[in-house]
């Protein structure tokens, strides 16, 4: 559509627009002038040259390796009676992703189907009864779907946030087990803290202005130490919970649905006490009987310890980025020397401390498990570079913004939690996943302290004579697996970036 | 008709019929008593005396440098003072971070810069404060801040974000945000320096709005069509200290001093 180009009117044009056929592009661009057809032909001879060897190797590969040792790549040592556990997380998972793209994003998107395409190609990809577990997956996932459509968006969006946040407990809970107290008398203990955190929340849901409930929780305190073990321990948990509970209770008591909350919380006293005194100790006996951390392994070892690092090296992170801006020295001087400490040292070596160091730390009647250790050094290092990326986030804040916040009568911690990190979080999302993906790759390093995660996995089927040769494969494979890991973090992350408008406003 | 008076007329000229709000016969609502400030070895206020009595508007100018937004950004304590005392609404600012609270939540503050929250609506921006510092359920903060939107002439953008708006509406939604907190005085810090001209009428007018309904105002500006439709006073700011202050008959028909007269006939050349 061109206009007469001697037309001076004020009227708007539309842009000059270009289009091709294809023919038209392939000419264009590869065929002419004589040099771009030159380069076309050698790259297509370097292309053939490579894709020859990579092809010829792919078809004559003993793939049969992956499939072989499937179960051990993906979940180590782990018991094979209790991998229902395992499968039971990922449809817990597919259920709460359908769940909350039905209330979140409502509609159909591009990305909803290939989230969809990933059950759909592992019960493609998978023989016997994984695909039927990965049908499964589907199929609630869209059950998901379509009750998060149907439930009404504000609700619907509570209920989601619920199950995110207690998946993660739920999660660990069915991958651990549980193992039974060595004291006989944990179910009493037990429940008297119950009623402790339930009273409390009580009281300061329908009395936030009496203040003299925290008489009552010296009491339990007080009644704990005249006691003696096991109530002492017990009641000072109990204590300190229940002030807690009380005093978030009593500061968000205006708000509409605190006090429905806190009667909900004590109707499900009675079926906790039941589930307490009669059900937990089958259960743990049978189904949830306790699988210890030395059997976890596999892909799943690198998913819990990637998912433990990044859940709470990113508070720690917010925590060390803001101790380090204090005005308060000590707190400064501490955030500094840590920060610049664990940066200054190699993972591997935070790895090993981590090994041989709590053990020393802590007092020698609490004994962590090594997969607790390498997580709590995965923390540690992880903690101290989310500090610094956090930092520069909030130093890009400009002035003003405190400023207006403090004008309007807001205290530094509305400021910092209203106004401050929504920004400087929003502004650092790029370089943050790029650090979550970082740690997930460097998941794999503590082979080097003698866990079998996946590589460590890969290793010890390598050297099994049945299968000495097939370094190629299962590498390969490992590498896929990353792959699609970190690229799925990744897209999450830009589409993450486009709703929350990063650099648009 | 005075030189100035004659140029004074080309400028903004706000079709108002001006009348006083102010309540001389209250205590002064601020009272700065022998305010110092430095920055470094920079004295940047030297005993500086104000008081500010209810529904007064008082217009500061002053070249800049002058120690002028200094003085206001005291008011508010986003600048601590180093000597002497400022009384607001009967709380003397100190230490006391809850003294420094509660004045806060009493005095609105609008800057140069906007400073809107730029990840929040508008509507977001306005009701933040009333939400959680007055602790207001939302329909109410909401309800209220559709009403002041409406007030400055924007209530169509309530649900956009701050960085999709012109200048000018950003500083009337700038006006919403702090009138939301309803204090009892409003702090101006050069509102319009930062704006297109033909902007600045549209935030001039909300602020004579204002002005007539009896607002306490305090406002740093070089807009003097808007000091003689409005102020009750004018302060001359030079170096720290106060020059001259009157009315604006007083300062714009017989400047007593002379680095009054060469700044006004600067200005308003």
């Amino acid at each position: 559509m061109s206009q007469p180009a001697s037309q001076t009117s004020t009227e708007a044009l539309p842009p000059p627009t270009e289009r091709y056929t294809l023919w038209g592009w392939v000419y264009k661009t590869l065929l002419t002038p004589w040099y771009n057809l030159l380069l076309t032909v050698v790259s297509l001879w370097i292309l053939v040259a490579l894709l020859k060897g990579t092809i010829g190797w792919a078809l004559r590969a003993r793939w049969e390796v992956i499939p072989a040792n499937i179960r051990i790549l993906m979940v180590g040592s782990y018991p094979a009676e209790y991998v229902w556990r395992v499968w039971a997380s990922i449809w817990l998972v597919a259920w709460v992703v359908g769940f909350s793209w039905g209330v979140w994003v409502r509609r159909r998107e591009r990305v909803a189907w290939v989230l969809l395409a990933v059950p759909v190609v592992l019960a493609v990809v998978n023989r016997g009864p994984a695909r039927w577990y990965w049908l499964a997956a589907l199929a609630l996932a869209l059950v998901g779907w379509a009750v998060g459509r149907w439930a009404r968006p504000r609700k619907g969006g509570v209920w989601a946030t619920v199950q995110w946040v207690l998946y993660f407990p739920v999660f660990v809970l069915l991958v651990r087990g549980w193992g039974l107290p060595e004291e006989p008398a944990w179910k009493f203990t037990v429940a008297v803290q119950l009623a402790v955190v339930v009273a409390s929340l009580v009281a300061g849901a329908w009395a936030p202005r009496v203040p003299w409930v925290a008489v009552g929780h010296l009491a339990v305190l007080a009644a704990g130490l005249v006691l003696g073990p096991p109530w002492r321990g017990a009641l000072l948990i109990a204590a300190v919970v229940g002030f807690m509970v009380w005093q978030a209770a009593r500061r968000y008591a205006h708000l509409a649905g605190i006090k429905r909350l806190a009667l909900q919380v004590t109707l499900a006293y009675l079926p906790l006490l039941i589930f307490v005194f009669f059900a937990y100790e089958p259960l743990s006996r049978t189904w949830l009987a306790k699988v210890n951390s030395n059997h976890w392994g596999g892909l799943l070892l690198n998913i819990l310890i990637a998912v433990f690092g990044i859940m709470f090296s990113f508070p720690l992170g917010v925590a060390f980025a803001l101790g380090r801006r204090s005005s308060l020295p000590v707190v400064r001087l501490f955030s500094i020397l840590y920060i610049e400490f664990v940066r200054g040292v190699p993972f591997i070596t935070i790895l090993f401390m981590a090994q041989v160091m709590f053990p020393i730390l802590l007092p020698p009647e609490m004994s962590i498990d090594r997969v607790v250790r390498a997580i709590m050094g995965v923390i540690m290092f992880a903690a101290a570079y989310m500090a610094e990326n956090v930092r520069g986030g909030l130093q890009a804040i400009p002035k003003g913004q405190y400023e207006a916040a403090h004008a309007l009568g807001l205290s530094a911690t509305q400021t910092m939690l209203l106004i401050i990190l929504p920004q400087a979080l929003r502004n650092v999302i790029p370089v943050l996943v790029g650090q979550f993906i970082g740690l997930l790759k460097d998941t794999t390093l503590v082979t080097i302290v003698g866990l079998l995660d996946i590589l460590g996995v890969a290793q010890s089927v390598l050297s099994n004579p049945t299968w000495i040769g097939t370094q190629r494969e299962v590498y390969l494979f490992v590498a896929l697996l990353f792959w699609v890991l970190s690229y799925g973090m990744s897209y999450a992350s830009r589409r993450l970036e486009q709703a929350l408008g990063v650099g648009q406003r | 008709m005075s030189e100035s008076q004659a140029t004074l007329n080309k400028q903004y000229q706000p079709s108002v019929h001006k009348q006083s709000h102010a309540r001389y016969d209250q205590e002064p609502i601020i009272i700065a008593e022998d305010v110092h400030k430095w920055y470094g070895h920079f004295h940047a206020l030297k005993g500086i005396n104000m008081k500010v009595w209810p529904g007064e508007v008082i217009v500061i100018f002053g070249p800049s440098g002058s120690g002028k937004s200094t003085f206001i950004r005291c008011i508010n304590r986003l600048e601590e003072h180093q000597k002497g005392r400022i009384v607001v609404d009967g709380i003397e600012l100190t230490h006391d971070v809850r003294n420094i609270e509660a004045i806060r939540r009493e005095v609105g503050m609008v800057f140069q810069q906007f400073n809107l929250f730029p990840h929040l609506t508008v509507l977001e921006n306005i009701t933040l404060a009333p939400i959680h510092v007055r602790k207001w359920p939302k329909e109410k903060a909401e309800k209220i801040a559709m009403e002041l939107l409406a007030r400055v002439g924007i209530p169509d953008q309530a649900h956009k974000y701050p960085g999709q708006l012109s200048g000018g509406q950003q500083q009337r939604v700038a006006i919403a945000r702090a009138l939301a907190m309803q204090p009892k005085i409003m702090l101006f810090d050069e509102p319009t320096s930062a704006l297109d001209p033909e902007m600045i009428k549209e935030v001039l007018d909300v602020m004579i709005e204002l002005a007539q309904s009896g607002m306490t105002m305090l406002v740093v500006t070089h807009e003097m069509g808007f000091a003689r439709a409005v102020a009750d006073r004018m302060f001359f700011f030079d170096k720290g200290q106060v020059v001259e202050s009157g009315t604006p008959e007083e300062i714009f028909t017989n400047p007593k001093e002379e680095r009054t007269k060469q700044f006004l006939a600067q200005i308003l050349h």
